[in-house]
């Protein structure tokens, strides 16, 4: 049961799973993804699925008997502090429709989430296309709490296409201070 | 080249606070002066002063969007391309800068996104 002291990655762990058996695939993304990947550096205040499958309606009702209800275009807990948002699809990374994710198992649990390189370059994409530091900060956060799970060459291939390099030579500059 | 130099080579463009708002406006390509001030910890005064005279030496161009007053590099300064690329240089190896422009949300929110 979810309450005050759930973390966000207890809530994304039940809202995923609840909707999974309502027969809905929701993939975390954005900045709670970060967040599921880097829980001690980097902290999202809410967690954003984006919907990539559903074969019934029976969603909202999966929600419902977690203690969330609708409010306007999110949803609010009873009492945890987490909203959920469901940001219309597809599942982007800048223009690339995201087709693979990561599932992850804890306790009889399932998380899709977007997978350790995707959000890293979910996040990056904030500094590339909007010069947002704070982004860069997000994404140093995943990839040092997930060294050997980021595959840098194909961030930087990325961001090669994306004619970034001189931003990705600060990205790969910082990743190498301490 | 005395050791004070050494040890701060980041006063190129003449005093540590105008260097710092030339390389943090380089770095967010686009600001304002409340926003510079409050990034840097300086005094708003003391940022205007410096955009007034970077102004004056049209390095920088101000648009006004309202009340607020939208500063940037001027693309049309002689030396523009040269300036933007040593700026982002100097911005690379200025760690207290760019936590600085990390203060700022740069990416823009959904409509009705919360938080």
């Amino acid at each position: 049961m979810l309450d005050a002291t759930s973390s966000l990655v207890d809530v994304a762990f039940a809202v995923c799973t609840a909707l999974d058996r309502a027969g809905t695939t929701a993939v975390l993304t954005g900045g709670s993804a970060a967040t599921y990947y880097a829980p001690d550096a980097y902290q999202s205040a809410d967690l954003d699925f984006v919907i990539t499958f559903t074969a019934s309606s029976e969603g909202e009702r999966a929600l419902l008997a977690l203690g969330y209800s609708r409010r306007d275009d999110f949803y609010e807990h009873l009492t945890s502090p987490f909203p959920l948002e469901f940001p219309p699809g597809p599942l982007m990374v800048g223009d690339d429709v995201i087709t693979r994710w990561n599932t992850e198992q804890r306790d009889g649990a399932l998380l899709h989430v977007l997978s350790p390189t995707d959000c890293c370059r979910d996040r990056l994409a904030a500094f590339l296309f909007w010069n947002d530091f704070s982004g860069l900060e997000q994404t140093l956060c995943v990839c040092r709490s997930q060294p050997d799970r980021v595959d840098l060459d194909s961030v930087r291939a990325w961001c090669q296409r994306e004619r970034a390099l001189d931003k990705h030579d600060l990205f790969s500059k910082r990743l190498r201070e301490p | 080249m005395k050791k004070r130099d050494i040890e701060n080579p980041f006063r190129l463009f003449g005093s540590r606070r105008r260097t710092s708002v030339l390389v943090l406006l380089g770095l967010l390509e686009e600001s304002y002066p409340t926003e510079l001030a409050r990034l840097l910890g300086a005094r708003l005064y003391s940022v205007q002063t410096i955009l007034d005279a970077l102004e004056s030496e049209s390095v920088i161009v101000t648009r006004r969007l309202g009340r607020t007053r939208r500063v940037q590099l001027n693309p049309r300064y002689v030396a523009f391309d040269e300036l933007k690329a040593l700026l982002w240089k100097l911005g690379m190896h200025d760690r207290e800068l760019q936590g600085a422009a990390a203060q700022k949300r740069g990416r823009p929110r959904r409509k009705g996104k919360r938080g």
